[in-house]
């Protein structure tokens, strides 16, 4: 466990994220904790404004809830998928929403995690990105 | 009962017994005065008779004067028992003779009375004798009757009241005349032959009455005795106990054995009156099957009818049971939902601290306040368990409550989900005093028409999406309305929306129980009213309830009829038949 919290700091150095949460205290708590992660981590309450901040900024990874209101997960991954197709996306699940599901794999979405997040899980998913994100930097890079 | 053949007969007899005594009454009158009329004729045809002898054989010893030979003549009139006197007057009024001079005396003939004025009548009569029929004058009754040359003058009365009869007759010599014979005969002899008459006519009179007695007995008994025979039987039956049905087979039994044609009808009208007695009896024996008939064929369908209800009200206990599981799916399903972010959160926290433990970066101030946070939500989720453990409650507890905290409850229990679903929750409160209601009964009502709005938002495409609570006083009621702004019912479904089974939502979840439930739980007992209309762009439902709940009496008697199930049964009941079937199916 602990090899693994390492192995992700050593490489999310650098790396930017979107957290999409309505409940505040949950929001609140989980960006604390990845916050010993991550140096950026900018919170949107909903899809509407997951959706404005995905216009403003760059994000390495989005992490989204699915039920939320006025645009709720699903709708704001598919507006994300029609701009950016290779934009990491990682969706919590309740599990009470299978129907969703099938829309969010057709729509490209990466990985899912459970709830309640499994923190082994999260620093692995996450560890992934990372390194994912290294790479596709290192091959864009000698283009340039 | 065994006067009435009696009286019969009676009646007949004495109807028969005067009818005949009156006519023979009156055939006795007439004839009696008819021969007594001509016995009297006959007594006065034989007085002149003896007159005419006595004269023929006197006249002409008066004109001669011989006196001595109308002497010898009269002692003859011995003979006559019914003389009483006779005795000769000469035209000087001198008697010439006298038979029997005491009776003379004793009767005051007409010596004393004699008047020269009669003689000239007498004779004026005589004068007119040759011109009139003799036989007109001769039976002339009732005054004096000249009977050819003989008067006869009726009831001279004696001293003792002997009635008299008495003929006067003139005696006339060589066309002279020469005196007036007076006599004098009983009535005794005419009194006689009529008592005679009576007496005789009396023996008839008799043997004729004693013959109809005898014949009206003879006929009443023929006709009586079958009558009489008719009613006894008839009055073995016991027709005042033929309310209940097991006297009426009694009766039955009773009008078989009453064997009517053994009866001797030997007349013509017994033997009819028994026939038709007898076609009477067939009739009922008839009527009586077909009456047994048809109510062993009531007894049937009542017991069908019996089966039916039992089987109506054990799908009705079914379907309040399966409402209440499907009620209390959906709030298993809530409970799981509500539970999930603060669970969330709680694991989040506590990889929280884990994660600062294990770099190191833990401060004891941070990890104290994450874990306050902990036992706040905990003591959240155990709040919330609070609230469904009131809902499922199973005894039905009377409170008093304010309809408006109540509300606010029940909206803590479903709110989050509306929340999520983007929807506007709106309280429009009043100021409403505390009801006598069972809160988890109207609670569950109130999920019901809740989640119902949120379903009909949930699926309706429109921006802004309202859900109103609005309560508010009316008159002796409050009122609560559920307002959503979802486009409304259809109307071609709205008087339906009530009844189980029936949903327009498409949604699998969808049990079609909710409204009907609701509606149960409100009308029926708590005794108020929910209704849907349509207004402002959506449905509003509106519970209306009263400050006192119906009492235990008043709600049995509303659970005999329940008007919300007897609606269904009549518009809906192929839907509440095919019952069983569905609840397998699902």
């Amino acid at each position: 466990m602990m090899n693994s919290i390492e192995k992700l700091i050593s490489v999310s150095k650098g790396v930017s994220l979107l957290y999409v949460e309505d409940d505040q205290i949950l929001q609140q708590e989980t960006a604390q904790l990845l916050k010993n992660f991550f140096e950026k981590i900018d919170l949107a309450q909903n899809g509407e404004e997951g959706l404005e901040l995905f216009e403003l900024g760059k994000y390495e990874i989005i992490i989204t809830d699915i039920n939320m209101p006025k645009v709720n997960g699903v709708e704001m991954v598919k507006a994300i998928r029609r701009k950016d197709r290779h934009q990491m996306i990682i969706v919590i699940s309740a599990h009470d929403e299978p129907h969703y599901l099938i829309d969010l794999i057709n729509a490209g979405v990466q990985h899912f995690l459970s709830k309640p997040i499994d923190l082994t899980g999260l620093i692995s998913v996450l560890y992934e990105f990372c390194v994912e994100h290294q790479q596709r930097a290192a091959t864009l890079s000698p283009d340039e | 009962m065994l006067f009435q053949p009696l009286r019969l007969r009676t009646v007949l007899l004495i109807s028969l017994g005067s009818a005949l005594l009156l006519s023979n009454a009156l055939t006795w009158y007439i004839g009696q005065k008819r021969q007594v009329e001509g016995l009297r004729n006959a007594y006065f045809e034989r007085i002149y008779w003896i007159s005419e002898s006595l004269a023929s054989n006197t006249t002409e010893w008066v004109g001669t004067a011989n006196l001595a030979q109308l002497e010898i003549n009269f002692t003859l009139l011995d003979s006559q028992p019914e003389l009483v006197y006779v005795f000769v007057r000469s035209m000087e009024n001198e008697i010439l003779f006298a038979y029997d001079d005491n009776l003379i005396e004793e009767y005051e003939p007409e010596v004393i009375r004699w008047d020269p004025e009669q003689i000239a009548v007498l004779e004026d009569r005589e004068a007119q004798r040759d011109q009139t029929e003799f036989q007109t004058a001769t039976y002339q009754l009732r005054e004096q009757v000249l009977l050819a040359d003989a008067l006869i003058d009726e009831e001279v009365r004696g001293k003792a009241g002997e009635v008299v009869f008495e003929a006067r007759r003139q005696l006339v010599f060589w066309g002279e005349l020469v005196g007036i014979m007076h006599i004098g005969l009983s009535q005794e002899p005419l009194d006689k032959a009529v008592a005679e008459n009576q007496r005789s006519l009396l023996i008839i009179e008799a043997l004729l009455i004693l013959f109809g007695l005898i014949i009206s007995v003879v006929v009443a008994r023929r006709v009586a005795a079958p009558i009489q025979q008719l009613t006894a039987r008839l009055a073995l039956l016991k027709t005042d106990s033929l309310r209940n049905s097991d006297s009426l087979q009694q009766f039955e039994s009773q009008l078989r054995d009453l064997e009517l044609a053994d009866i001797p009808a030997n007349t013509w009208e017994s033997h009819q009156l028994v026939n038709a007695f007898q076609h009477l009896q067939n009739q009922l024996l008839l009527q009586i099957q077909l009456i047994q008939e048809s109510a062993t064929d009531l007894q049937t369908s009542h017991a069908e009818l019996q089966q039916a209800y039992e089987e109506l009200q054990q799908m009705q206990q079914q379907l309040v049971q399966s409402t209440k599981m499907a009620s209390m799916g959906e709030m298993l399903a809530m409970i799981a939902h509500q539970w999930r972010q603060p669970l969330a959160t709680i694991n989040m926290i506590a990889s929280s601290i884990k994660l600062e433990q294990q770099l190191g970066n833990a401060t004891a101030e941070g990890t104290l306040e994450k874990l306050k946070k902990i036992q706040d939500t905990t003591s959240f989720l155990s709040r919330t368990i609070n609230d469904f453990q009131d809902f499922f409650r199973p005894d039905r507890q009377r409170a008093f409550v304010r309809i408006n905290e109540l509300v606010q409850r029940t909206v803590e229990i479903i709110g989050l989900s509306l929340q999520t679903q983007d929807i506007e929750l709106v309280r429009e409160f009043g100021e409403l005093p505390r009801l006598e209601l069972f809160p988890n009964e109207i609670q569950q009502a109130l999920i019901n028409l809740l989640k119902n709005a949120e379903e009909a938002l949930e699926e309706s495409e429109i921006e802004g999406k309202r859900l109103v609570l609005r309560t508010y006083a009316q008159e002796d009621k409050q009122v609560l309305e559920v307002q959503d702004n979802a486009g409304g019912v259809p109307e071609e479904v709205v008087d339906q929306i009530f009844f189980p089974y029936f949903s327009t939502k498409n949604k699998l979840n969808g049990t079609g129980l909710g409204l009907y439930m609701s509606r149960m739980i409100i009308e029926d007992h708590l005794g108020g009213k929910l209704t849907v209309v349509n207004k402002d762009g959506g449905a509003c439902f509106r519970v209306e309830l009263n400050e006192r709940l119906p009492t235990n009496a008043e709600q049995n008697m509303m659970a005999e009829t329940p008007t919300t199930n007897l609606n269904l049964s009549v518009e809906q009941s192929g839907s509440l038949l095919n019952f069983p079937k569905k609840v397998a199916s699902q």
